[in-house]
Parts: C-alpha cells; structure tokens; sequence
C-alpha cells in the first residue's frame, strides 16, 4: 500500500493527539488487509507506510521529482513552441525556472545514482494558449497534491527543505487558477493526494511516455 | 534560483505601509499575544535538538498551534474589517471576501484544536490601513506572505501527525492567498523558486512594529469605531 494520508481536513485525522509514528504503526497493521492493486509507478519507489526516517524522505524525493520533471518538461516543450504572450509567457517562464530549481533540489537529495531517465510527451495541451493554461493548472494542482500528501511523513529536515517548495508549488496554482478566471483558493485547507491517486492521475494523463 | 534571502522586512513592506501604519499610532502596551506565543516557543526551540518528552513534544506542539492562531487571528480580524468597512471594489473585494471566510475557518481550526489551551483574541487596531484599497493591498501582500514565512519555519517541528496534517493544509492556502493578492498588487506572484523560513522572534518584532493588536481598542482618529476584532 502506499504512504496515503489524504485527511487535509481541518479538525485533522480521528487519531487526535497521538504521535506521528504510532499513527504509521496502526496505519501499517491496517494497510496489510489492503489489496495493492496494479500501480504504473513510473521508475519511483513504491513508497511504504513507516514512521519518518531520512530513507523514506529519499523515496518520497524521489516520488515527487516525477511531477517536478513533468512540470519541467512542461514549460520547457511550452516555450520552444513561441505561442505564449503576455502574463501567460511570463507564467510558463518563471514557473519553469522555478520547477527546474525544484528538480535540482530534489536530484541533490535523491542521490545521482538513484536517478531514473524518463520522457513525456505532450499534445495540444502545449500548441494553443488555451490548452496550455488548463494543462498547466491541472499539472500544478498534481504537483502540490502530491507534495501536501507526503509532507506528513517527512522527517522535521525532509519538511524544512520540502516545506519550501510546497508553498511555491501552491503559489503557482494559485497564479495558474487566477489567470484561468478560476478562484486561486477554492477552499479553507488544501488536502494531498496519496501515490496511488497521484500515480493514476499521472497514468490518465498520458504524459509519461 | 533561490538567491540570497532577500530582507524579509523589504518583501513583506516594500512600500513602507506598515511602518507608515505604526508611526501614526501613539503609545501601546504589547498584547498578551504575542508575549504568550514567544514564551510558548522558547519550550518549542529546546525541543529541536534533543529527545524530548511526550509532556515535552506536546507543550511544544500547543505553543506552536498557539503561535498560528495569533497570526490567523489578525488576518481573520483584518480582512473581516476590510470587508464591513466597504471601501474595496471588485477583485479586491473578491479576494477579502473569499480570503477572511478561510482566515477564519483557520481561526476555527486552530481552536477546536487547542480547545482551552487556546490563546484569547487580542483587540486589534489597523489604524486605518483598511480603509484604502492601496494600502488594505500593501498590508495584505505583508500578511500572506509574512504567514507563509512563519509557517515554513514552524510546520517541521510539529511532532503530532493530526496537527501537522492540519498546518500543512492550511499553509498551502496561505501560499495561494498570498499569490492571489501579490497578482492583484500587480507584482510576481511567484517571485522566488524557494520560500524563504522566517523565526518566531522576526515575525512577531515584525507584528509588533505594525501596532496592530492591542490591549484594548482606541478610538480612531478618523472619527469611527475601530474594529476589535
């Protein structure tokens, strides 16, 4: 099963005030009665439900260094095609830089050889304004989806470094929302996703070749 | 990309709004606020590097969820005022609309959570600060991202996974408030690829210089009652 604590509600999780590592304890004695069920990991670790050590915060480094190479990926396909003006191009240009900072972030920590060599492809979502702008939302919204799942589990020093990005990846949704007319902050708390949900999102997106 | 940590006082003030804001205020007393946060988290600090105790990682705990509440409960109390008062239009009045409701579904959040380890609303002045669309702007973009400072600085050190699973939640919308406003301030909403932390004691110097919670309210200069909160 994967690491998936998706509570992002606000009163927290029913397990009231007991510490983070028994919490992933119980979580684990339950998550044996699961069915794993067929995940497309995409060259990322399965990532397993344990109490914060600094070898999980590499795996889940390593998750989300998927999402940062397609976020990458992305913006770099988007701006060598030259259909982007105005606040959009200037969008996809900071936005890209930034993910690319992530990316280098997240390869330090993962370790070079741990590294796995992936390409995307990306349709129309990339030649007209338009689709560029819904992909780009529905791309950032993934990304910091799969980071507020994991934050939970990080260690204290994986979430000092993580928690820095996060709240750049919410800044870019919001960005990405708001020049879409969409309301940047749709609700009070914003809750992850666990790998599997991010990883099938990733899978019905087709944009890992 | 990252750069060196650009002031935190000049990102979160460029215009000088909320200096400005505490330069027209006359003498106050330091609200039981902040004085309670920053006692709460010299115990959260010590805790950093050793093998705390259970009574120990919890006190820590409370003192931080404390410390959030403070903040929420000025930006709850600041937008709420910006929106009775009625001097923003359209976008603006959009963002304070949206914006308080989630302050205070934080407010909530956070109280429900402490139950009654909950530290007591101050009053608070604005000193007229939302009674412009220029400078509820100026202090907005101050605010979002000065949350979003001390969150990332504090989040870490959360030891119980039902509160951090909480404050990871909620920073995030702060993030996106905080992009929200600075687009509508004309300015990068994104300006950087990192967050950069800032400590309890800069925060809260930070805070305290703006004049904005007070003991008790003071009767305005321009001739209206001032919200307390």
């Amino acid at each position: 099963m994967d690491v998936g604590p998706t509570q992002g509600d606000l009163r927290g999780d029913e397990e009231g005030r007991i510490g983070r590592s028994t919490f992933l304890r119980r979580a684990m004695m339950l998550g044996g009665a699961l069915a794993a069920g067929e995940l497309v990991l995409y060259g990322a670790p399965r990532l397993t439900v344990s109490a914060p050590s600094p070898s999980q915060d590499r795996a889940i480094f390593a998750f989300v260094l998927l999402l940062e190479e397609l976020q990458s990926a992305f913006y770099a396909k988007a701006l060598s095609g030259g259909m982007l003006k105005g606040e959009q191009l200037q969008f996809a240009q900071t936005v890209g830089a930034q993910e690319n900072a992530h990316l280098a972030y997240l390869r330090k920590q993962v370790g070079a050889s741990k590294l796995k060599t992936r390409r995307f492809q990306f349709g129309a979502s990339t030649i007209t304004a338009s689709g560029f702008l819904s992909a780009a939302v529905g791309i950032e919204e993934l990304g910091l989806d799969a980071y507020n799942g994991q934050a939970p589990n990080l260690t204290s020093a994986g979430l000092r470094g993580a928690g820095r990005i996060i709240s750049v990846e919410a800044r870019h949704v919001a960005w990405a929302r708001s020049l879409q007319g969409a309301l940047p902050a749709p609700t009070a708390s914003d809750k992850g996703r666990s790998q599997g949900e991010v990883l099938s999102r990733v899978k019905q997106l087709g944009y890992v070749a | 990309m990252a750069g060196p940590p650009a002031l935190l006082h000049d990102s979160i003030d460029p215009s000088g709004s909320i200096e400005e804001a505490s330069s027209t205020s006359f003498a106050f007393t330091r609200g039981e606020l902040l004085r309670t946060t920053i006692a709460g988290l010299v115990i959260a600090a010590g805790s950093e590097t050793s093998v705390a105790s259970a009574a120990e990682q919890r006190n820590s705990d409370i003192a931080i969820l404390n410390y959030a509440l403070s903040l929420e409960y000025l930006q709850a109390a600041f937008y709420t005022e910006a929106e009775r008062r009625g001097a923003l239009t359209g976008g603006l009045a959009d963002q304070a609309k949206v914006v308080g409701a989630h302050e205070r579904a934080h407010v909530a959040a956070l109280l429900e959570h402490l139950g009654t380890e909950a530290i007591k609303r101050p009053s608070f002045d604005f000193h007229g600060v939302t009674e412009s669309p220029k400078s509820f702007t100026e202090t907005a973009v101050a605010l979002e991202d000065l949350s979003v400072a001390a969150y990332a600085d504090r989040a870490p050190l959360i030891t119980s996974r039902a509160y951090l699973v909480a404050i990871v939640g909620i920073q995030s919308v702060e993030a996106r408030h905080a992009a929200w406003i600075r687009r509508l301030a004309g300015a990068v909403p994104s300006a950087h690829a990192f967050d950069e932390p800032a400590s309890p004691t800069r925060v809260t110097g930070l805070v305290d210089s703006t004049h904005f919670v007070v003991e008790r309210a003071r009767t305005s200069a321009h001739g209206a009652p001032h919200f307390t909160g």
